[in-house]
């Protein structure tokens, strides 16, 4: 974390923007429960429904840290109750190597989180989504790919 | 390497003469310790052919440019991984290519021979002894140790006397790999710097990059016929496209991370990449972190020609809550 981010932290106007790219079957839908249920959770994530969460090319996530984000979160239905039947066996592969790629090169690997959230857990939506934005709040701003710096 | 050069000779003019019609090997080159991709047509100009511990181009390559001809072409043992990947691929149709394995006793790291050599040598003759080469220089006897001076990747390479070749020219190599090269040392040392100096190494080797592509051009494993990074899209769509064309560090960044993700699994670890970087970017340091995750996550038994992304196991970590 450079001296900048600290400095962006301690002001008090800065919020963590959040990508969400949830799988239409299961994350979609858990959100639309939170919501539905009217459970609480910070409104700093910005929701990108995919038909799978193997949808996700790698490539969507560094986009989305260049064009600003601070944390990106992908989600998908649990191991074993894909849509599409072996998606998420795939997302899981990816993600797993590509995160820690990203740890690798110099990312905090707080930023990308992956999690698996059901149509029915619309509680645990809720709960990633405010783990999340505790997380980044600590880290300050990503500035490693920002493309306005 | 005078009788592997000679016996190149021989069986690159058999081959012509039997009705292959584009024989690919390596000259000498035009600057010295240095050697070049050399295209024979006609059997008078095998002689132009050689091979010494400069050839380290993969010529593999070349052959997709080629495709509708009869092409023999000159492998070293890593260059033949990068064969199993395009045929894998359908981009070569096995069945028409023929290859010409090399006993390889490892490739000298040009930089460093001249800087123990002086400018412009003029190298008159090349000796393999097992642990080292002779360099003959101005009448001179001048001896390279090879674990100082092979090129990086020699010096874990298991597989220096190609397998699976049609035609093997020369005596079986003796083994080139250093015992003690350890290829994650400096892998492991990037892991275990604090998270912000990690960073500052990369900010600053990405920062360099010029985006010149050369080490996309040169890799077997990239081979789409359209790159993610050069969409064919008319000017009002260029917003769309996933970099610019303009350098810049977040593009960098994207660029260098897709590179890599996009050859993990499939990556034949020719260090090619690499090699022709005109700015030393350390490209191997993540194809080798990638393959050694692959390797120790999924297992180093996943066989699958596609790669290990394109399949998956029930039995794969759960990491992911
Ligand atoms: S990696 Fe092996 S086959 Fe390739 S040039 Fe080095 S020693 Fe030869
Ligand atoms: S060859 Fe080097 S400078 Fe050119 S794009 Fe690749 S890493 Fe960048
Ligand atoms: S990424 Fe580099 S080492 Fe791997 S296949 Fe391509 S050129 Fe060879």
């Amino acid at each position: 974390m450079n001296k900048n981010g600290a400095a962006e932290r301690e002001n008090s106007t800065w919020q963590p923007k959040i990508v969400a790219f949830l799988c239409n079957w299961c994350s979609y839908a858990g959100a639309d429960l939170a919501g539905v249920s009217r459970l609480k959770y910070p409104a700093n994530v910005r929701i990108i429904r995919v038909p799978c969460s193997s949808r996700v090319n790698p490539q969507f996530i560094l986009r989305a840290f260049q064009r600003g984000a601070d944390g990106v979160l992908v989600a998908g239905c649990h191991p074993g109750d894909c849509h599409y039947v072996t998606g998420n066996y795939f997302t899981r592969r990816r993600l797993m190597l590509f995160k820690r790629l990203l740890e690798f090169t110099g990312f905090a690997p707080e930023r990308l989180k992956v999690r698996w959230v059901s149509a029915a857990e619309g509680g645990r939506f809720a709960e990633t989504i405010k783990e999340m934005v505790e997380e980044l709040r600590d880290l300050g701003p990503n500035r490693v790919m920002r493309e306005e710096k | 390497m005078k009788e592997i050069t000679e016996s190149l000779r021989r069986e690159a003019a058999r081959l012509l003469n039997e009705g292959v019609e584009l024989f690919i090997g390596y000259a000498a080159g035009t600057r010295p310790a240095c050697a070049r991709p050399f295209f024979v047509t006609k059997p008078e100009e095998v002689t132009g052919l050689v091979f010494d511990p400069f050839c380290v181009p993969n010529l593999v390559k070349y052959i997709l440019r080629h495709a509708d001809k009869k092409v023999a072409v000159v492998v070293k043992g890593c260059d033949r991984a990068a064969v199993d990947r395009l045929v894998a691929e359908r981009h070569l149709d096995r069945a028409r290519i023929t290859l010409v394995g090399v006993p390889c006793g490892g490739m000298l790291a040009r930089e460093r021979v001249l800087a123990e050599l002086g400018p412009n040598p003029r190298i008159e003759a090349v000796e393999d002894r097992g642990p080292s080469f002779v360099l003959r220089v101005r009448g001179e006897e001048r001896t390279f140790e090879k674990r100082k001076f092979l090129m990086e990747k020699c010096l874990g390479c298991t597989r220096n006397n190609p397998a699976g070749v049609d035609v093997m020219v020369g005596k079986e190599a003796p083994p080139v790999a250093d015992p003690e090269y350890d290829p994650l040392k400096e892998i492991r040392a990037i892991e275990a710097l604090p998270a912000a100096e990690r960073a500052a190494f990369w900010e600053k080797v990405f920062g360099r990059c010029l985006r010149c592509y050369a080490c996309r051009e040169v890799c077997p494993a990239c081979s789409c016929t359209e790159c993610t990074f050069e969409q064919a899209v008319p000017g009002w769509q260029q917003g769309a496209t996933w970099i610019s064309k303009a350098k810049s560090l977040p593009d960098n960044y994207h660029y260098h991370l897709i590179r890599a993700f996009h050859v993990a699994g499939r990556c034949a670890g020719c260090a090619e990449c690499e090699r022709v970087c005109p700015v030393g970017i350390p490209l191997m340091l993540l194809n080798r972190k990638l393959a050694a995750d692959i390797a120790s996550l999924f297992g180093e038994t996943e066989e699958d020609p596609c790669g290990a992304l394109c399949v998956y196991s029930l039995a794969d970590p759960d990491e992911f809550e």
